[in-house]
């Protein structure tokens, strides 16, 4: 992550930030000064935190010089220190926007200036999807967010839908290297409507859906991403017609800045 | 969709599948510790944390 670029924004949201690495001391003390860091940077040489939070890498042989290192990964925690989210990825080569997971992890509101945006809107609802960072950059995980903005006394459907209803369901497409994960939907509440007896998973308000990207794509400038938006607004008596809408989204490629080679 | 186009051939320190272990689960307490920091002082979480929320990020190597 680019922790040090969004360090202010992370201090202002009151989150404590700890970063952890294998290395000793003294190389932790040379990164940091070499990289400006300035957030806590801590030293587990014998990878007792690392084993103690159960994440040390059993792939790395002992006997390998980089035994020691963990499955790389970041927990969001609570004001208690309870784990409320796990950021993990099988390849350390990905990283989390930090954007993206402020808003997303910590609910700190997105500031809609410079992000790629789209919009739509239909009877009853408005759709939009903002980019959480105002870049894809190769290998780097940031987050979609598509909003469906209900109507008040309004609702759309959830999934599962009773036969002749429409969930609500968000599909995302890019050029071949894009990996989209799979969307995450807020929770539903039930909703009953007496007049047929029968009970909806239902969405009401603003509703916010979450979708991971991951751009293993580099020598273009802009990546085209697609976001079908399918759902149908409905009230207690009746029902718009279900719609799908498309948005579409320039997304500017970012360069990945590397840390500059050791002497 | 489109598939995870790996551009490195998995090693033996890239799990193969996303089945490998992420600690402590969502809803557990994350365990305490106390390590050094670049500046060579001891920094304990829950301390230092100070009722604040947190993100603890592990990362792979400073030196690689």
């Amino acid at each position: 992550m680019q922790l040090q670029q969004h360090l202010p924004e992370l201090e202002a949201a009151g989150i404590a930030l700890f970063a952890i690495m294998y290395d000793p001391q003294e190389a932790l003390a040379a990164f940091a000064e070499e990289q400006g860091i300035t957030y806590p940077l801590l030293s587990d040489p014998r990878s007792e935190a690392i084993e103690r939070f159960g994440i040390l890498n059993t792939l790395v042989r002992p006997d390998e010089a980089v035994h020691g290192i963990p499955y790389p990964g970041s927990y969001v925690t609570d004001e208690r220190g309870v784990v409320v989210e796990k950021i993990f990825h099988r390849r350390y080569q990905v990283r989390d926007d930090v954007e993206s997971v402020l808003h997303r992890s910590f609910g700190v509101a997105l500031d809609p200036a410079g992000l790629p945006m789209a919009a739509d809107e239909s009877p009853g609802a408005r759709v939009s999807a903002t980019l959480g960072s105002s870049e894809l950059v190769f290998h780097r995980r940031a987050t979609l967010f598509v909003r469906l903005e209900v109507d008040p006394g309004l609702h759309v459907y959830g999934a599962p839908v009773p036969e002749g209803y429409f969930a609500t369901e968000v599909t995302v497409a890019g050029p071949e290297g894009l990996i989209v994960e799979p969307a995450v939907y807020p929770p539903t509440h039930p909703l009953r409507i007496d007049a047929i007896g029968e009970t909806f998973r239902v969405f009401e308000g603003d509703v916010e859906i979450a979708v991971p990207l991951i751009a293993n794509i580099r020598d273009v400038e802009r990546v085209p991403i697609e976001v079908a938006v399918q759902y149908q607004a409905c009230d207690d008596r009746q029902c718009f017609l279900p719609q799908r809408r498309t948005l579409r989204l320039e997304v500017p490629l970012g360069s990945l800045v590397r840390a500059r080679p050791r002497a | 969709m489109t598939s995870d186009a790996t551009e490195t051939p998995p090693t033996q320190r890239t799990p193969e599948s996303d089945d490998f272990p992420t600690g402590p689960a969502v809803g557990e307490a994350l365990p305490d510790f106390t390590l050094l920091d670049q500046h060579g002082r001891s920094v304990n979480f829950g301390r230092a944390r100070a009722g604040r929320r947190a993100l603890v990020v592990f990362q792979r190597s400073a030196r690689w």
